[in-house]
């Protein structure tokens, strides 16, 4: 499968605001959170489609997102919006700020067809196995 | 039905309207909304006291409203237990203070956090708390905009209201930032579409800088595209060329030289700058160093004319929860109080750090969601200790809590008095709107609770038993 390197930005859209004042256990708080938005020109080299199962990895860690695309081009970027899922890939090291890393990361982005995008309760359960 | 019942019900008000409310979702506050509740009437399907319209709110602002009684909203407390807290035991609320008050009673290193979507009457009762039980206390700004005000303690800010910057202010910069997805009625309220005073719309520049385009980007009059990680160098090179010095090379951060001369042409053509920045600045490489840059820029702006910065805050009184913290202990947010007295080292008494240590022991979150917002290393952390949360509604934090304690929305149901800071340090009182659920009570109401139970159990004699 081909990969690509990207910087990694994570952040606020208006859909996960929307999202996260519906409820966090909504479905649209889901869809909003779980997706990785890249360029229309990233999606070629990675030979996928819009909606196509993605798995980002960055040395903190992997997290299996959607893939869409970027509102307005940005190539070699990605971006996916502030949620658990998001979370799964930035630093616990906050260069002693207290804030950790959560924008400018090296990310992996492989296509992944054979994997699917967890529920909160199944992503919490994956970390529980990793903590227990 | 008579012709006289038909009249009797068309003439019932449906509901009643609530004008100048103020929206609790942002740190805009935006205190124009017209809240519509229904009123007993012909109404099918929808109770009495149930929000059906709130006109003037932005999307996300609209759903907060509308979304107060959900299938999410929690009418109980519980006690949750097993390995992924799928049993769940419905309490009093009493009943839940008592094992959330022995749980931080127990507790070595206790963290109290979250505080920003809740009253500064809740902080005023939440540090307190922290107090009593010699915990660490922080908000929700140490993962948001704490950077910056490390910056602004190294190097001071020049601000002012967002009035001021409205009826003045001819260029405004949004440096790291998307207004249109985090504060959607920023610009129509306080800066590039609302007629000033002394200040037309049409004669007002709007930069907009950041790593990427977005909507934004296609409403402003100029855009900076800048390389990632790379804001701290940009703002140095539009400090130099602001001071005189000459730039040796052709672009920096991926801006070319050329571009950054024509803005730093308006910036000093300008008669008030404004900079609002965003957490591109704080949340990335340099992070209070980004900041403490972007302020220095503005100082130096002010040799040649009127220039002013400010964060744009994101939770609706995240900048009461600093100032709440600051009068209270002369430290802003990561305070830690358990030898007795404030100590404040953002990096060692900051949530993020405390759990990635492993070295928290028990964990309060007030009005926010560590578990959604925190990374993945600290939530993990979260999943082995004991976790109590005080929120309206179900959320991440909550499907890993073992004390769950509902409360009423502040701004929306609370009783009594309630008030937020602006995200310009503007004090706003925010009103009850409709009823809490029966037996709900608010922020304030419940922290004041836990301080006597914690009280009670460490024989603080601090109120009368």
């Amino acid at each position: 499968m081909p990969s690509i390197e990207v910087v990694l930005l994570t952040g606020r859209t208006r859909r996960q605001g929307v999202g996260l004042e519906a409820g966090k256990l909504s479905k649209i708080y889901h869809e909003a959170t779980t997706q990785i938005r890249l360029d229309p020109s990233d999606l070629e080299k990675l030979k996928i489609e819009p909606g196509d199962i993605v798995e980002v990895t960055t040395k903190h860690g992997s997290v299996v997102l959607r893939a869409e695309l970027a509102e307005r081009a940005s190539e070699g970027m990605g971006f996916i919006p502030y949620g658990p899922w998001a979370n799964c890939v930035i630093s616990g090291d906050t260069d002693s700020t207290g804030m950790p890393t959560m924008k400018g990361l090296k990310a992996i982005v492989t296509p992944t067809p054979d994997k699917q995008v967890l529920n909160l309760q199944e992503l919490f359960d994956d970390m529980r196995k990793s903590v227990s | 039905m008579t012709t006289k019942d038909t009249d009797a019900i068309l003439s019932t008000p449906r509901s009643r309207i609530t004008k100048h409310v103020i929206c609790p979702f942002c740190g805009c506050l935006c205190d124009d909304i017209e809240v519509a509740v229904t009123m007993t009437g012909p109404l099918p399907r929808v109770p009495e006291g149930t929000i059906v319209e709130a006109l003037n709110a932005c999307r996300i602002g609209h759903t907060k409203f509308l979304k107060v009684r959900d299938e999410y909203r929690i009418y109980k407390p519980e006690l949750r237990s097993g390995s992924n807290k799928s049993e769940v035991k419905q309490v009093t609320l009493e009943e839940a203070i008592k094992v959330a008050a022995k749980i931080l009673t127990k507790a070595k290193r206790p963290v109290i956090y979250g505080l920003a979507s809740t009253s500064n009457e809740a902080n005023v009762k939440a540090l307190e708390l922290a107090e009593v039980s010699g915990a660490v206390v922080d908000n929700t700004s140490s993962v948001c905009h704490g950077p910056g005000i490390e910056a602004v303690q190294r190097v001071g800010i020049g601000t002012a209201t967002l009035g001021k910057i409205k009826n003045y202010s001819d260029l405004i910069i949004y440096w790291g930032c998307n207004p249109v997805a985090a504060h959607p009625r920023h610009t129509r309220r306080y800066s590039q579409f609302i007629e000033g005073l002394f200040q037309q719309v049409e004669d007002r520049k709007v930069y907009h800088i950041d790593v990427r385009p977005t909507r934004f980007t296609d409403q402003v009059t100029n855009s900076i595209i800048v390389e990632p990680n790379k804001d701290y160098e940009l703002l140095q090179a539009v400090r130099a060329l602001l001071n005189g010095s000459d730039l040796q090379a052709s672009e920096v951060a991926g801006v070319p030289v050329r571009q950054i001369r024509e803005f730093v042409n308006d910036l000093k053509s300008a008669k008030f700058v404004t900079i609002f920045f965003g957490l591109g600045l704080t949340q990335t490489h340099g992070k209070d160093h980004n900041v403490s840059a972007a302020i220095d820029l503005t100082a130096d702006l002010n040799h040649h004319t009127k220039a002013v910065i400010m964060p744009l805050r994101g939770h609706f009184n995240v900048t009461g929860s600093n100032h709440v913290s600051t009068w209270t202990y002369g430290y802003p947010f990561s305070v830690s109080l358990e030898q007795g007295s404030p100590y404040y080292m953002p990096g060692e008494t900051s949530a993020v750090d405390v759990l990635v240590r492993g070295e928290a022991d028990a964990f309060f979150a007030i009005a926010a969601d560590p578990a959604a917002s925190f990374p993945m290393a600290a939530v993990k952390e979260l999943m082995k200790i004991p976790v109590i949360i005080l929120d309206p509604k179900r959320c991440a934090t909550t499907e890993i809590a073992d004390v769950i304690i509902p409360s009423a929305y502040v701004g929306i149901e609370a009783d009594g008095v309630q008030t937020a800071y602006r995200m310009d340090g503007i004090p706003l009182q925010l009103d009850k709107i409709v009823d809490a659920p029966p037996g709900i009570k608010g922020d304030d109401q419940i922290l004041d609770m836990m301080v006597r139970e914690v009280c009670r159990l460490k024989g603080i004699k601090r109120y009368p038993q």
